[in-house]
């Protein structure tokens, strides 16, 4: 059985990182996809080149602050092709207003990124298992 | 006395009694007609109507010259006495009663603008056209009715009333004209005067917009500054916190006891970092995001923020004493941040027993002054300025039981609260006389400066 794919968009490489060890090492473990820009991701989602080949993720790992536009701009843009694929939205420093305008574009969750390696975890694991209370706001 | 406004008011109002006079001719003319048709007094009908149609022919036509010049309007009246002068001609034994109030009516003309010397005249040749149609009928070079025997004395009768009318007409016209011009000037001057207040008004609110935006640009700017600083100082230390935990748990079993405890140091190092930057962006969401002002109530301020302090409160058996606190001119949230946060800190270093916490108010010229009092340990001679700063710490001093007791904070707290004091036009301070626990002061403004 072929491992559920899973976008990563993030470019702090140690979040990447502990990410991509959570998720591989998970069971069933999931196949993880990584890219450090929005474009990247969009490109991705859209299978277009370089990811001809992308397979639709399971879930999407969304970072708040990218370095060419933020997660709210990538859930606009992405909106067609993210439709029906649950988003979590992660930032270093969460403020409501932020949170508030990437709910509406349609995040299914945000959250502050843990500093503890079990509630990452836990996190991560939850949201792709499900398991995660959504926020109820998502207007998707 | 002429204004430039007299003039046009003028013209309105003789350009709106045109059609007056038009319909009264014509209701002249049907009465006559009709006492004629009814058989009440043969009146010629053919005549009159004639008479009647060409008088209006002569209004509509000139009315606009005699409202230019004077020779016009003259004429234009000449026309008027000598249209009227034929009617009274056909009106038979009824001449003589009809021609002087007819004729008292047209020098009431609104029209023609003529000093007293032109009322005067228009009121003689008035006279003088019924004298010549009386005249007239008594040299039998017309033949109307049987003349009166008083017909000539009716000619006298006529030159007097008309005289008296035209003195009447020349003063009232004179005195309302008067009037009129002042009326224009005043409103002239209060266009004028609106005029100038809309531009200022205009202006000044264009400046009050300008200052906004500057400012929310610049609150914009500072957030996004304090945005990016916590967020990129946080992410590092998040991943110290992480990385550590990831060592943890896959070696802490076998790592040396030094180690481990330096590992675990590494941690609550990374931590406290964390939760300055988390104290920081809370606290900046509290005092740096817009909120409308209004009147605040402080006793409401207070009790709303004794509320998360209550349980605290409650198992260290403190005694609060709230006196009677005003209402200000403030933004609510913020002041109970300002009230929550010096209250927390009277909670937190006053001691379990006998712990005692006041709060009261005085007023003093337009500002209100509440004082948070507390008899914990009080602030170290030489603090009591740099307490306010950001980070600021007081140092545990030995005898200082209060403070070693105390839970660690961020020092940021009453930063923010003199940040938040300052943006409300006011100031805070502290007093603390050895032994007597601290006294924090926020003065505010009672109205909006």
């Amino acid at each position: 059985m072929r491992s559920p794919p899973v976008l990563v968009v993030d470019d702090d490489p140690d979040f990447l990182d502990l990410a991509r060890s959570i998720l591989e090492q998970a069971s069933p473990p999931f196949d993880v996809h990584i890219v450090t820009t929005g474009e990247q991701a969009l490109s991705f989602l859209e299978q277009r080149h370089p990811f001809i080949d992308a397979p639709s993720p399971r879930f999407v790992v969304l970072d708040m602050r990218l370095p060419d536009m933020t997660a709210v701009d990538v859930l606009r843009k992405g909106h067609e092709w993210l439709e029906g694929i649950p988003i979590l939205v992660v930032t270093q420093a969460l403020w409501q207003s932020d949170a508030g305008a990437a709910r509406e574009a349609g995040a299914s969750a945000v959250r502050e990124k843990p500093g503890k390696l079990a509630a990452l975890r836990a996190l991560l694991l939850d949201f792709g298992a499900n398991r995660l209370d959504c926020d109820a706001s998502r207007s998707r | 006395m002429r204004g430039p406004d007299g003039q046009l008011s003028h013209h309105d109002v003789f350009r709106h009694s045109v059609p007056i006079r038009l319909a009264a001719y014509w209701v002249l003319a049907a009465g006559c007609l009709f006492f004629s048709l009814v058989g009440l007094y043969p009146f010629p009908r053919l005549p009159i109507l004639l008479v009647t149609l060409l008088e209006t022919g002569v209004l509509a036509a000139t009315y606009r010259g005699a409202m230019a010049s004077r020779p016009m309007a003259l004429s234009y009246l000449g026309a008027e006495g000598l249209c009227q002068t034929a009617i009274f001609h056909f009106c038979g034994e009824l001449r003589l009663g009809v021609a002087p109030i007819v004729y008292t009516f047209e020098l009431l003309n609104p029209g023609v603008r003529l000093g007293r010397a032109g009322h005067f005249a228009v009121a003689n040749g008035f006279a003088a056209l019924f004298a010549f149609l009386v005249l007239a009928e008594h040299l039998g070079l017309v033949a109307l009715a049987e003349p009166p025997p008083w017909a000539m004395a009716s000619v006298l009768v006529v030159l007097l009333e008309l005289n008296v009318a035209a003195v009447f007409v020349s003063e009232t016209r004179r005195v309302l004209e008067d009037r009129a011009v002042e009326l224009a000037f005043a409103r002239d001057e209060l266009r004028s005067q609106s005029a100038d207040l809309e531009r200022r008004v205009t202006a000044r609110t264009a400046e009050v917009e300008a200052s906004y935006r500057a400012l929310q640009d610049q609150a914009n700017e500072h957030r996004t500054f304090v945005y990016t600083v916590t967020h990129d100082l946080k992410a590092p230390l998040n991943a110290i916190l992480l990385r550590a935990d990831r060592i943890d748990e896959r070696e802490g079993t076998t790592l040396a006891r030094e180690s481990r405890a330096d590992l675990s140091r590494i941690k609550s190092l990374a931590e406290r970092g964390e939760a300055m930057l988390r104290d920081l962006m809370a606290h900046f969401e509290v005092s740096e995001s817009p909120e409308p002002p209004d009147m605040v109530d402080l006793a409401t301020t207070v009790r709303r923020a004794l509320e998360p302090l209550e349980s605290a409160i409650a198992s260290k058996r403190l005694h609060v004493q709230i006196s009677e606190l005003p209402a200000v001119w403030g933004q609510p949230k913020k002041l109970t941040h300002v009230f929550g946060n010096l209250l927390s800190n009277a909670v937190k270093f006053t001691p379990t027993a006998g712990g005692r916490i006041t709060v009261e108010s005085h007023s003093d010229d337009g500002n209100v002054v509440i004082c948070v009092a507390d008899n914990g340990p009080g602030i170290p001679a030489g603090y009591e300025r740099t307490i306010f700063n950001l980070f600021a710490r007081v140092p545990t001093s030995d005898g200082d039981a209060g403070y070693a007791a105390g839970p660690p904070g961020t020092g940021l707290g009453l930063a923010i609260v003199r940040r938040i004091v300052e943006q409300h036009h006011g100031a805070v301070w502290v007093e603390s006389p050895p032994g007597e626990g601290s006294r924090f002061y926020v003065r505010l403004p009672r109205r909006s400066p």
